[in-house]
């Protein structure tokens, strides 16, 4: 039964185990945090930007655009070695329909956090608390079949960026100037691209073990 | 009144074989999968899950379709109404033992 479960956690999750394709998103979002700081550090954002005309917005922008593009070859590369190596499903309309739910919700309450966020000075960072408790939701969706025996590292990072977002609350305000990064919004960047990767990798070590090619059981009473 | 036993004995054995079994349960999960992922999945040679996948076909449980993509044969199957039924009419005839088999006394 353990057994046949796990078949059809596999079989359901395919997609989402295929974890390289977070590493190159996760490499991305570090990237652009970085920028974002070196940027806010010089005081190059918003109208300041275009201060000395489109020549120095354009170095930014011309990084922005090689991020963009590298990361998606590297989806695409990506892509293409899941099909070649794990070969390829086609996801139910049900599981497609649910995942497009909970993504589209999920982006609107990252879009409003983020709007609170940058608009009142609050001593939580409420997209780091929306983004752990999309990670909970996912978790949840994800492992219900298996009783939650994988995938431990979504309520591990779920755990840290809600941590990381109330900091400020349990007195380590400005933590973020610690680790040399301009704001909390930065740093909660930083702490989501990190989680990117790092899950990533677990997801595909966790696929590469599931579907690794093993030598078929001789069974002599096949029926 | 029939006991476990005789209950197991009636299973359906085209679905109740291991590979079939899981190629099936994995199939059920799916809208439709690959050669290539089910060979993965289940760790079996390709000839012999040509052969299981062949059985289902005969059956109606499973529809294969064959094609070609990048110039390459690829060989794509999916779960007929037919064989989501018969697993998931399996799957409800093994949860119905395994609780017969805890409370039988002989």
């Amino acid at each position: 039964m353990k057994e046949s479960n796990k078949i059809r956690f596999i079989a359901t999750n395919f997609i989402n185990l295929q974890g390289l394709r977070n590493v190159p998103i996760g490499v991305f979002i570090l990237l652009v945090g970085l920028l974002a700081n070196s940027m806010w550090a010089k005081g190059a954002v918003g109208a300041s930007l275009w201060a000395n005309g489109i020549a120095g917005a354009a170095k930014y922008i011309i990084i922005l655009g090689v991020l963009l593009v590298s990361t998606v070859v590297s989806l695409f590369i990506i892509d293409k070695y899941y099909f070649h190596y794990f070969g390829h499903i086609q996801r139910t309309p049900q599981s497609s329909r649910f995942e497009w739910i909970i993504q589209i919700v999920g982006s609107i309450f990252l879009l409003i956090a983020f709007w609170i966020d940058i608009t009142f000075r609050l001593p939580v960072s409420c997209i780091g608390l929306v983004f752990a408790t999309v990670l909970i939701v996912e978790y949840i969706r994800l492992t219900w079949l298996v009783g939650g025996r994988f995938l431990i590292y979504y309520p591990l990072g779920a755990i840290l960026t809600a941590i990381v977002s109330i900091l400020p609350l349990f007195g380590i305000p400005q933590w973020w100037l610690a680790v040399g990064l301009v704001n909390e919004l930065v740093g909660i960047e930083m702490v989501v691209g990190v989680f990117c990767i790092f899950g990533g990798v677990w997801g595909h070590l966790f696929l590469l073990r599931a579907l690794s090619p093993r030598l078929e059981v001789n069974n002599d009473h096949t029926i | 009144m029939t006991t476990p036993f005789e209950e197991l004995a009636g299973l359906d054995r085209l679905i109740h074989e291991p590979a079939r079994f899981s190629i099936m349960t994995a199939l059920s999960a799916v809208k439709s999968a690959d050669y290539l992922f089910l060979q993965r999945l289940t760790g079996l040679t390709e000839g012999n899950l040509s052969s299981h996948l062949s059985k289902l076909e005969d059956s109606g449980l499973v529809r294969i379709e064959k094609r070609f993509l990048d110039k390459k044969p690829h060989t794509q199957v999916q779960i007929t109404e037919k064989g989501r039924n018969a697993i998931e009419h399996h799957w409800k005839q093994l949860e119905i033992l395994r609780k017969d088999i805890k409370v039988w006394k002989p």
